[in-house]
């Protein structure tokens, strides 16, 4: 069997020795969710890393482009061992009238790599599709995105209508001109400066240690 | 009340020059706003010239202390700007309602292989291919649209001057290396390739550096101001690591910086996003010979601290204060602002970033009228 210490490879962002280490491991029979469970938690790693300041926005993408390359390794043995489990729904979209995708697809991946389902709707997306998802998709959290000032008050009226629909739904919000002040303008529970920061607020409220 | 002593050309000199002034520098970035504010829609603001440059001359009128005009509509003016523009443009009236506020579609419109086309051809070269393949039009197209924004340039420059207001800067030269590879190739995959073919960047971005030099003084010579405007963005210590900084941001700054100063020329540096941890470069580069704009989400008052006495320093009233918050919060932060730089220490007063489009028109007025209030000297 490998002598790759997975886990470290991922934390590494060495992708070579990531891919290496995740098929000498399969071809070994190793169970592939035990090689799952190895690559989340170097992607922990990678979190505790930014989450200590010596990781970065460009780390973080480089862990998930990593970590998809090994995933991908995976897919069809997983799929043999039954469905992947999760640690939480997250429902995530840029409002209506912005079609910024850039922040949002960060975060989508990142949450997804820590073992988060997430609901993508995409951008530009009206408020009765959000009610819609999380009637649908129960999530635990609800992220909205938007990166133009114009789209504050589209998102205000998202932030009610999901709150109406649910009146447990926690939503969390972010982009670029998103700070506290318009956190608390449209009435959101909580505002993500970073994707990172979205993946400890999911974490905390999916009650994930 | 004082009146001012100084007109804005000098005013803007001896602010750059960290010397003492009559009163603050005034020189937000008005853009869509001036529509709004006109009363008429986004879509007329964005594809009628005329329309738009009165709109602006009417928010000099009703705030004449605005003095200095950092302006550039004419890159983004829908009919010019969908064919040279810094990316893809969705505009008012075409791909958005008629009030929408522009967007820009970034993708990854260069892809990896192109990096050698770039080193075989050129940048400038290169650049012009991007263009044709980011606006999906033809080469003719590209280089027309670009005669024609040199045209509504100088029309935003003549204007400007008739009011008796500065130039920020005369022209916009596009951005550092960084975030022309970044803007080009699309954020993620940008940072990827920083990741895994560094060698390769580090051969080619000092050959976008010295066609951005190159550029400056062309276009400085030509309009006969010597301030251009350089954006930086995704290279802040927000995104990436120190060391990734000092390998493909901080020494390409430091080169662009000292050879313009050289010729005399002075960047505006534009560095929207958090750049609160890589304050401390900026003492690298020379004194007195570059401004640093700011856009509220570095710390300004940090910046202060560190960089007072080392360069002139624009900023930062932030977007939500013009948005969601109310006229008497802008006020203090306005007021904070101007009481912590004193005369003589190179401050210009300015939105962070663009003044937003649907600011509250009493908290664009609170922005002006604090000039007087906080940031007059004699």
């Amino acid at each position: 069997m490998s002598k790759i210490d997975l886990a470290k490879a991922m934390t590494e962002l060495d992708e070579d020795a990531v891919q290496e280490g995740v098929k000498s491991q399969l071809a070994a029979g190793v169970p592939a969710m035990e090689v799952l469970g190895q690559l989340q938690k170097g992607m922990e790693g990678v979190g505790k890393l930014y989450e200590a300041g010596d990781y970065y926005l460009s780390e973080l993408i480089m862990s998930a482009d990593v970590f998809g390359g090994a995933a991908a390794l995976l897919n069809s043995a997983l799929t043999e061992g039954g469905e992947m489990r999760t640690v939480g729904t997250m429902v995530l979209g840029t409002v209506k009238d912005d079609i910024h995708d850039i922040g949002k697809n960060i975060v989508s991946t990142i949450l997804s790599c820590n073992g988060f389902k997430v609901v993508d709707l995409g951008v530009d997306v009206p408020i009765a599709t959000f009610v819609e998802a999380v009637k649908t998709h129960k999530p635990q959290v609800v992220g909205m995105c938007c990166l133009l000032t114009t789209a504050f008050d589209i998102m205000r009226d998202t932030v009610a209508a999901v709150k109406a629909a649910d009146k447990g739904a926690i939503v969390l919000v972010g982009g670029g001109p998103v700070d506290a002040n318009v956190g608390k303008y449209v009435g959101a529970d909580g505002v993500c400066k970073s994707a990172y920061e979205a993946v400890e607020a999911c974490r905390k409220i999916a009650g994930v240690n | 009340m004082a009146r001012d002593t100084m007109t804005a050309e000098e005013r803007i000199v001896a602010t750059i020059n960290l010397e003492p002034v009559d009163r603050v520098v005034c020189a937000p970035i008005i853009e869509q706003y001036a529509g709004q504010f006109a009363g008429i829609t986004n879509k007329e603001y964005m594809w009628d010239w005329e329309k738009a440059m009165q709109a602006t001359e009417k928010v000099w009128e009703a705030y004449p202390v605005w003095d200095s005009n950092a302006y550039m509509i004419h890159g983004r003016y829908a009919p010019v700007g969908q064919k040279c523009g810094p990316g893809r443009l969705r505009m008012p009236g075409t791909e958005l309602e008629d009030n929408a506020q522009y967007q820009i579609i970034e993708y990854e419109a260069m892809t990896r292989d192109d990096y050698a086309l770039l080193k075989e051809k050129g940048f400038m070269e290169y650049r012009l291919t991007f263009l044709e393949r980011a606006h999906q039009v033809s080469r003719e197209e590209v280089t027309a649209a670009q005669k024609e924004m040199a045209r509504l340039r100088q029309d935003e420059i003549d204007r400007t001057l008739r009011r008796g207001q500065s130039l920020t800067w005369g022209a916009i030269m596009g951005v550092v290396p960084f975030d022309n590879f970044s803007m080009m190739r699309s954020i993620d995959k940008f940072y990827k390739d920083m990741f895994q073919i560094g060698d390769l960047l580090d051969e080619l971005l000092p050959i976008v550096n010295n066609a951005t030099i190159a550029g400056c003084e062309a276009v400085t010579k030509m309009l006969g101001n010597n301030r251009v405007f350089v954006g930086a963005v995704r290279g802040a210590g927000q995104f990436i690591s120190k060391k990734h900084f000092d390998r493909f941001v901080g020494p390409f700054m430091k080169i662009l910086v000292e050879k313009l100063a050289e010729k005399n020329i002075v960047p505006i540096l534009h560095c929207d996003a958090d750049w609160t941890k890589n304050l401390e470069f900026f003492l690298e580069l020379p004194k007195g010979k570059f401004v640093l704009e700011l856009d509220g989400a570095t710390d300004i008052f940090k910046a202060y601290e560190i960089l007072k006495g080392h360069c002139s320093i624009k900023g930062d009233v932030p977007a939500a204060l013009f948005t969601v918050a109310s006229a008497s919060e802008l006020d203090e932060y306005a007021k904070k602002l101007l009481s912590t730089f004193k005369n003589g220490e190179g401050f210009m007063y300015s939105s962070g970033c663009n003044l937003p489009m649907n600011a509250k028109h009493e908290n664009v007025k609170v922005f002006f009228d604090a000039v007087e209030k906080y940031g007059r000297y004699n």
